[in-house]
């Protein structure tokens, strides 16, 4: 079997998994769905059959269209931005620990986003993925004045500095909770943690499309990220402009990042870990390769995070921000312990 | 044809690391700049890449101006191996000689370099697991395999053993006479500089010292006084190849 092959093989057996990962997602819950009554559903909903009376006012039914299907919709489209977005900012910043969250891109948008719901902007589906992309924005802007000249700024370093912005914002947004009506205050607090199963869920179908559209992007500059990772002089040799190739990725990550977060709050390490497993399991650095997979890889993660917050808390749910925080920490701190990264003199 | 008007370039504004270089490099010349550490090789490089702006004068490849030449053009032109270069992905070998070209990749070259440098046996290994003298070879192989009529490798002997030194100025050779590739070099073995190049220019403290043939250049007084030596080029009694003696002076 040529490369080429393999690493079809390999990207086809990713999304299968994927597909499984959904199909479990749509399965957990409170109330348990059985595998007969999801098959029907999916089936109504690729045949496009004039759904006969009796299924739709099914309450499995409603439950799947209503909840648990754009629940998982989300969960996927979410993690294979922050995916994406998580191999880009590495190879951006030669740095093997970016992501949106260490960097603090999360906790901008995050500010963005609660600000617009404290200040009541309506239509909130425009309103607050617009203010989450100012403050991811805000935050771009932070990292880019500390490392433009020196891109590749040293690891940990930058990912201190990243932390303490997410903190910081974090702190801000703490501020604002104190203005907030108490229910408010509890629907921003679960933001903060990372939250599936409210009503910004089905948001995915309208914010989805310019997910993807960033990601085809990405796509399309994926050979500009290859050169990227040998610096600027190799880049311009190649027919490769480093100023705008950087703001490209700049710009798609800020984009996918602030709506990322609109939706489901602060979720982090999903961009850390998925560019690293799909390096490992890919063995290759191409991003035509990577960039499919870590979105893969990021999608299904966030599924399984999000299915595993639903089976162990029961009757209550842990956020999904919360279980990808327990399992992906400790996955931080061995790349910290054992770094790769290498200096070719 | 690369040329340099009257150029002066640095990484802050008042203060040019280069400066007023003129000179002019030959389509298919083997040119090699010369000087001690910190005397603008480097940069003078980099500015003729276009990756830093000339501060005064102008650069041309072929009467063209560099800065008005599309980034295709350019690369199609010109192209720079740096002396450092930072990875942090594991880039397998094979991944990186098929980025030497953005378009197209050729599979004639890839194999000739792979050959040329020596570097068959890791092809499937990530560059990080490399040794820096197979690191080295790799990226060589990788800016050789570049499609662009000028090659300019900043430091391309620095890591290789003695072997493989003298492989990499065979490849050079070969190289200039088979595809007609310029090749613009920075190097501090100046006895291998003296058996490369068809011309030489010496740099001291971001000025151009002198730029004439290597036999002309080491019998210039102000050169010797830049490097602080005496020099005398003969033939080498066992190949006929050029020799540089050395003497402190």
């Amino acid at each position: 079997m040529s490369r080429t092959q393999t690493l079809i093989t390999k990207l086809i057996i990713a999304f299968l998994i994927t597909l499984l990962c959904m199909l479990w997602s749509l399965h957990v819950g409170t109330a348990p769905i059985s595998w007969s009554n999801i098959f029907s559903w999916l089936s109504s909903l690729f045949a496009h059959t004039t759904a006969d009376n009796n299924l739709t006012s099914d309450q499995n039914f409603f439950i799947l269209s209503t909840l648990r299907g754009p629940r998982t919709v989300a969960a996927f489209g979410i993690g294979a931005a922050l995916g994406a977005t998580g191999l880009t900012l590495q190879t951006l910043l030669k740095n093997p620990l970016a992501e949106p969250y260490t960097l603090g891109l999360s906790g901008g948008s995050a500010l963005g986003a609660i600000a617009a719901l404290t200040f009541n902007l309506e239509p909130a589906t425009f309103f607050v993925p617009l203010a989450s992309v100012m403050g991811c924005v805000l935050a771009v802007s932070l990292i880019l004045a500390l490392t433009w000249r020196r891109l590749h700024y040293e690891s940990r370093s930058l990912i201190l500095f990243g932390v303490m912005t997410s903190l910081f914002f974090g702190a801000l947004v703490v501020t604002l909770l104190a203005f907030l009506s108490p229910d408010k205050m509890q629907a921003a607090m679960l933001w903060l943690l990372g939250e599936f199963g409210t009503s910004r869920d089905l948001w995915i179908f309208k914010l989805g499309p310019v997910i993807f559209i960033c990601f085809a992007l990405l796509m399309w500059r994926a050979k500009s990220f290859d050169a990227m990772e040998l610096g600027d002089a190799r880049m311009l040799s190649l027919g490769f402009s480093p100023r705008q190739e950087k703001l490209i990725a700049v710009i798609l990550c800020t984009l996918m990042t602030a709506l990322a977060v609109s939706i489901v709050g602060l979720v982090g390490f999903i961009g850390l870990a998925s560019p690293h497993i799909s390096r490992r399991i890919l063995k290759s650095s191409q991003h035509q390769w990577l960039l499919p997979a870590s979105a893969l890889t990021g999608g299904t993660l966030l599924i399984a995070a999000d299915n595993l917050g639903r089976i162990l808390a029961k009757n209550s749910e842990i956020p999904a921000g919360s279980i990808s925080a327990l399992l992906g920490a400790p996955v931080l701190i061995a790349l910290l312990v054992r770094r790769h990264h290498a200096t070719i003199e | 044809m690369l040329r340099l008007n009257d150029v002066s370039a640095g990484y802050e504004k008042p203060k040019p690391i280069i400066k007023n270089i003129s000179l002019e490099i030959k389509a298919g010349e083997i040119f090699i700049f010369v000087g001690p550490n910190g005397s603008g090789k480097s940069t003078l490089l980099k500015t003729a890449l276009g990756l830093l702006l000339p501060q005064s004068g102008s650069i041309t490849l072929d009467q063209k101006n560099l800065h008005t030449l599309s980034l295709q053009e350019r690369a199609s032109k010109i192209s720079l191996l740096e002396s450092q270069i930072s990875i942090a992905a594991p880039l397998t070998v094979d991944e990186l000689l098929d980025l030497s070209s953005a378009t197209s990749s050729n599979s004639l070259i890839k194999h000739d370099v792979i050959k040329a440098l020596d570097i068959k046996k890791f092809l499937n290994r990530s560059i990080l697991e490399l040794s820096s003298g197979e690191k080295r070879r790799v990226l060589l192989a990788h800016a050789l395999a570049t499609p662009s009529e000028i090659i300019m490798l900043d430091e391309p002997f620095a890591h290789l053993d003695w072997r493989h030194q003298i492989q990499f100025v065979e490849t050079l050779v070969h190289w200039q006479k088979n595809f007609r590739t310029t090749f613009v070099l920075a190097v501090h073995e100046l006895n291998l500089a003296v058996q490369l190049a068809h011309r030489m220019a010496v740099l001291d403290k971001g000025n151009l010292i002198a730029c004439d043939t290597p036999e002309n250049i080491f019998t210039n007084p102000s050169v010797g006084e830049v490097f602080a030596f005496q020099a005398m080029i003969d033939e080498n009694p066992i190949d006929g190849s050029r020799r540089l003696t050395l003497a402190k002076r």
